[in-house]
């Protein structure tokens, strides 16, 4: 749907190559009618659902049910199920701001996610015409709530060691499931629970199972720390009946299903938290003016500027990796032709194929999110600790976005993973790049031209940022071999890494595509925040890497290493303290985040 | 500035309506300042008792048009009166108050005559000798203050509650001429069939006196109980921000402000609204504001004649009480 | 039937307004605009009745290229098609010469009803539609809360929102003009499916001379009202903060009130019981 087309990229390759500022896409490359779905989307948010928080934090039943059944109505639960079954078949942009708007409320975003994301894309991607024909139309006016159930008491992360079983009926047509599974968001009103078990105990594959099969029943109610408005229960499976035509995919090959679905939740989880965090420090804004003490309001002090800022940065970043990454998935997408018997499996290997940025919004912005709720907490004080103000619920309803998905600790594994994976299999010159900076270090430095364009510091730092890493990377992995999977803290320091400088750039390019669109003066704050993004995540890019050289190396080789090391990440300090003043300022005059 | 002012004075039941009165005291000001002569037009069926009664009472003269046809209000034979009564009179100004039969008739009346209706006002200003008045725009964030443009006459109303500082004089020139105007039936194109008062859904605050509103320092739609029962003491009517009705403590129809109803009552009595303009808007035209709230920042200060700082769950029972003490 | 709904575009509510330079409007530069509330409404309307009577709806905006968003947005929600009178000499209009556009812009469409809202959040003055209808020389009515068109599409019988809790139903012949009122619909939300059909839809687009107008006839020249300046309210009360525990500020206060004749006409119980009443029950 976006007007301009924009040049394939491959997933990861943002690591090793620059990227110019008209091949990202950005929020500011809204179409009319994606501008319009977020006005429907964010009024179907404030009308239908904010007012009813307090029932649903009560779990007055009926209420997720009637909320998913208007959002079809307005043709939100569908937006992504073809037009044949029912949907709009929009394209992912749609989609995402769909998921963006609806994260407004956590419970709400939850219940959501569950039914339009991860519990209907499996039949859209791997339903056979008679499944989607039997099960889209109805989920598309969510007539039928799905659930995805995945999750087991004893494999959580571990998922391929569920323990539920799926044997063949002697009369061929049924296969028998047994098992619980935990944690099933929807699990109190869902009809269609997207299923997986292992056939005879080891061919791991996935089974629509509907509510009412022989055999299926439901727990009670989880009691949770937050997401209080959205059901949570156990499915348990007693010899439940599930015909062979409802064997979703291929026997033996669900992990390709739970695995690229996840992609896309993780993605999507990462676009719902932009929408929470907009609230959340609109909110903390509105309240930091109210709020007076020693005289003045205490959005005039610079603590509660400090941090104001820092959340508006952050949101602005959160939101620019978003759209970036759903940019490259929609160009991939847009490239496969619908019609080709091949259409599916060609889907898949577009997500696939930018599975580590969806990993890496998992990870940033679940974390961003949960900064942001903290320090709204913070900004309120005793208020904020108190159950009459929603920064209280916001808090509890953020931090499950952490663990759920796929949690933080295994996204990170999985993103220095999948890179490392891809680099070894020769799809990412990863190798060649970090042979390159090695020998780049061991000549003289080349005398740097100093350029004074915008933002050229911060395109230096960056360009400096990706050589760290690659020098980090490349020598734990001479270091380690094999092995280096074994190496979490090292993985998980240098998927850091990966993340900074994915969130550094794109909020960079963002910015250069906006100033290049509208000139500077109309970006002003924008480019600011790129400035303390940058300028703040340096020094944290040094200290991880400082910290991943000295894990693996020693003596001459590790002080050749950290000097080189010195050489990429020496810069002048900026007055970060003047920059967040001048953005708080301006939040307050706006009295609301207004950077996007 | 020779000329008359006429005044339209709307009437319900038998009775003028409070905003007429409003409009003849500040026409009598205006008519004084600007050395003008100053007419009451009153339009209906059976109105010369009422007539009488205002013609004493302000000492004005009043011009009646009296028919059967003018028993239920229509633009058009309001229209065609009107236009008559200035073709025969030559007024300066017509003038009237905001309401919901003057939104009605008065712009087609000056397109009629080729003129322009500037409604709604809430202040005007002789500058120069030129008489201007001023009308809010932008939701009351900004004034506009308007000219008036063309040859005479011209078409003002004025907003409920912003003249009632011109209290009505008893002039020396009492009298009641009757014009009979013309109306034939098929020129009447509205048909009024049934007055019908509101069956349920719908709370004017609008007329109220008092009016006792909370905000979200209520907390929670228990703890609203409390507004309801000051209101009830005081036989006030019950008002509330925007927080209160989207949480569903309150049904939509009690909100305030500018989603909600503009509200001119004589006492205004905010507790734990903090006054967003949203909310200001419907209501700072009251005569006289009380907030409480325990943020002394709150805005709603600002505009507030009296202020309790303090938590309004002590302050409001004690109000209950004292009110009750008066009553008796 | 052929309905016409009429659009405005103003700045969003809760928007900061700086006036501009010659003090007679608004620096538009940093405002975000949307949809009239009231015009929403109006088009709810009149979807509806197509709905109910068949035939077409179309929307008309005035105003620059932004105001494409509301037409689209119009047409998202439903409309069929729509008019856009768009010209640089439209700049500072009033009522009069809006409601002069639209007469000419529509003067040959042979519409039966036309829907506006019943003011416009930014200037207020309530009166383009009343203005048209008299231009057209068709029957208006206004502040309409509800609307039932007869199935021969001769008479519309409308109720108007009185004072005091009142209502008015009149009858008019069609054609005519009805000024809608917020909160006489729910108004539907632009569906997905909308959206993306809206992109087909036709949007005419006419400038001044389309409709044989001239600069003097627009603009502040043509306008039969006068802004002479805008400006910011001052706030003229002083506030009196009484001090004291709960119960000395409460007893002040009720003295003060008392002494200030808040109470000395002591509205009767009944009439405000009625706006209790219904909380009640």
């Amino acid at each position: 749907m976006p007007e301009e087309t924009l040049a394939l990229v491959k997933g990861g390759s943002f690591l090793i190559q620059e990227t110019s500022p008209e091949d990202v896409f950005t929020p500011e490359d809204f179409t009319e009618e994606h501008r319009m779905i977020a006005q429907t989307a964010q009024q179907f948010m404030e009308n239908e659902v904010l007012p009813r928080i307090e029932e649903m934090e009560n779990k007055e039943e009926g209420i997720n049910e009637d909320l998913l059944r208007k959002a079809a109505e307005i043709g939100l639960v569908s937006a992504a199920i073809p037009e044949q079954y029912g949907g709009a078949g929009l394209d992912q942009i749609s989609t995402t701001i769909v998921s963006e708007k609806t994260g407004l409320y956590g419970s709400f975003a939850t219940t959501f996610g569950a039914h339009a994301g991860i519990g209907t894309l499996p039949i859209i991607y791997f339903g056979t015409e008679q499944q989607k024909a039997k099960y889209l139309p109805r989920l598309a006016t969510a007539e039928w709530i799905a659930a995805y159930a995945l999750t087991e008491a004893e494999s959580g992360s571990d998922a391929l060691a569920a323990k539920t079983t799926a044997v063949l009926s002697p009369d061929g047509k049924h296969y028998i499931l047994n098992g619980t599974k935990m944690w099933i968001t929807n699990a109190g009103f869902a009809q269609v629970f997207i299923t997986f078990a292992k056939v005879d105990g080891e061919k791991f594959s996935c089974f629509i199972v509907e509510r009412n099969f022989p055999g299926a029943s439901t727990g009670a109610e989880e009691h949770k720390m937050g997401i209080r408005g959205s059901s949570t229960r156990t499915l348990i499976l007693e010899n439940a009946e599930v015909p062979v035509e409802n064997v979703l995919g291929e026997i033996g090959r669900g992990h390709l299903i739970a695995f690229n679905i996840l992609n896309f939740g993780r993605f999507k989880l990462g676009a719902s938290a932009v929408s929470g965090i907009k609230y959340v420090t609109n909110e903390a804004i509105r309240y930091a003016r109210e709020r007076h003490q020693f005289g003045k309001a205490i959005i005039d002090f610079g603590a509660i500027q400090h941090k104001l800022a820092e959340m508006a940065v952050r949101i602005f970043c959160a939101e620019s990796m978003v759209y970036r990454t759903v940019g490259m998935i929609d160009t991939a997408m847009r490239s496969i032709d619908q019609s080709s018997p091949l259409a599916t499996t060609e889907i898949l290997k577009a997500i696939e194929e930018y599975a580590v940025e969806c990993s890496i919004i998992k990870v940033a912005n679940s974390e961003i999110l949960d900064f942001i709720v903290d320090e709204a907490v913070q900004i309120y004080g005793g208020y904020g600790y108190s159950q009459d103000y929603p920064v209280e619920r916001c808090y509890r309803d953020a931090r499950i976005n952490r663990i759920f998905e796929g949690t933080n600790e295994i996204n990170r594994l999985l993103i220095t993973g999948m890179l490392l994976k891809r680099a070894m299999k020769g799809q990412l010159p990863l190798t060649a790049a970090a042979r390159n900076v090695l020998n780049e270090i061991l000549s003289f430095p080349s005398l740097e031209e100093e350029q004074n364009d915008l933002l050229s510091g911060e395109r230096r730092i960056l360009t400096n940022c990706k050589k760290t890493l690659l020098l980090a990377a490349g020598v734990a992995v001479q270091k380690h071999r094999d092995s280096i999977s074994d190496q979490q803290e090292v993985l998980s320091l240098l998927s850091d890494l990966v993340i900074a400088i994915f969130a550094m750039e794109s909020m960079l390019l963002r910015v250069l595509k906006g100033i290049a669109r509208y000139g500077a003066s109309k970006l002003e704050i924008q480019i600011k925040a790129v400035q303390i993004c940058v300028h703040s995540a340096l020094p944290e890019v040094e200290n991880k890497a400082k910290q991943i050289l000295a894990a693996v190396s020693e003596g001459d080789e590790l002080r050749t290493q950290l000097a080189a090391l010195r050489r990429f990440t020496k810069n002048t300090p900026l007055n970060l303290i003047s920059l967040r003043q001048a953005i708080a300022q301006k939040l307050k005059e706006e009295g609301k985040y207004f950077l996007s | 500035m020779p000329g008359k002012i006429l005044v339209l004075a709307e009437h319900r039941a038998g009775k003028l309506k409070s905003i007429s009165w409003e409009v003849i005291g500040f026409g009598q000001k205006l008519a004084e300042q600007l050395q003008q002569e100053l007419k009451v037009v009153l339009i209906g069926k059976a109105i010369e008792c009422l007539a009488d009664e205002v013609s004493r009472k302000c000492g004005q003269k009043v011009l009646t048009i009296i028919s059967d046809r003018c028993e239920a209000y229509t633009p058009e034979a309001h229209c065609q009166i009107l236009s008559q009564v200035a073709q025969q009179e030559s007024p300066f100004l017509f003038l009237m108050g905001h309401t919901y039969q003057a939104v009605d008739f008065a712009p087609k009346l000056a397109t009629m005559l080729g003129r322009g209706f500037i409604p709604n006002c809430v202040d005007y200003q002789i500058e120069a000798g030129r008489l201007q008045f001023v009308r809010q725009v932008f939701n009351g964030k900004i004034n506009l203050q308007v000219g008036l443009k063309g040859e005479p006459p011209y078409f003002v109303s004025l907003q409920q509650g912003a003249f009632n500082a011109y209290e009505v004089q008893s002039r020396q020139s009492p009298r009641v001429v009757n014009l009979t105007v013309p109306l034939p039936e098929e020129m009447l194109k509205r048909k009024v069939l049934e007055i019908v008062q509101a069956a349920q859904g719908k709370v004017d605050l609008s007329q109220a006196e008092i009016i006792v509103a909370g905000g979200r320092g209520l907390a929670s739609k228990e703890k609203f109980q409390i507004i309801l029962d000051l209101a009830h003491t005081l036989g006030a009517a019950v008002g509330a921000s925007r927080p209160v009705t989207d949480g569903g403590w309150l049904p939509k129809e009690h909100q305030i402000g500018s989603s909600g109803q503009t509200v001119t009552p004589k006492l205004y009595i905010a507790c734990g609204i903090s006054g967003a303009i949203q909310h200001l808007v419907g209501m700072m035209n009251s005569s006289c504001i009380v907030a409480i709230n325990k943020d002394p920042n709150a805005p709603i200060f600002s505009v507030a004649d009296y202020g309790i700082v303090g938590d309004v769950f002590k302050v409001v029972p004690v109000l209950i009480e004292l009110a009750k003490e008066i009553r008796k | 039937m052929r309905i016409l709904a009429c659009l405005k575009q103003v700045p969003e509510k809760d928007s900061r307004y700086k006036i501009d330079d010659t003090a007679t409007g608004i620096r538009e530069e940093d405002l975000v605009f949307e949809t009239n509330e009231s015009d929403v409404y109006a088009l709810e309307e009149a979807l509806r009745l197509k709905e109910k009577l068949g035939g077409e709806v179309v929307v008309l905006s005035l105003g620059e290229e932004r105001v494409l968003k509301t037409i689209k947005s119009g047409l998202a929600m439903g409309a069929d098609s729509a008019l856009h009178l768009t010209d640089p000499a439209f700049r500072g209009s009033d009522a009069f010469v809006i409601a002069t556009s639209i007469a000419r812009a529509i003067s040959d469409q042979n519409f039966d009803v036309i829907f506006t809202g019943v003011q416009s959040e930014d200037m207020a003055f309530a009166q383009t539609g009343t203005i048209l209808a008299q231009l057209l020389g068709w029957s208006h009515a206004t502040i309409v809360m509800e609307v039932n068109v007869s199935e021969d599409g001769k008479n519309a019988r409308v109720k108007r929102e009185l004072e005091s809790n009142l209502f008015e139903v009149v009858e008019i012949p069609l054609p005519a003009v009805l000024t809608i009122q917020s909160g006489i619909n729910q108004p539907r939300y632009a569906t997905l499916k909308g959206i993306m059909q809206a992109k087909k839809k036709g949007i005419r687009t006419l400038s001044a001379q389309d409709l044989g107008l001239k600069n003097s006839q627009l603009g502040s020249m043509g306008s039969v009202v006068d802004h002479q300046k805008m400006f910011f309210p001052e706030k003229k009360k002083k506030t009196v903060i009484l001090e004291g525990t709960p119960e000395e500020a409460a007893r002040t206060l009720m003295e003060r009130l008392h002494k200030e004749r808040c109470f000395s006409r002591w509205p009767s119980a009944e009439r405000n019981s009625l706006c209790l009443a219904r909380f009640w029950f």
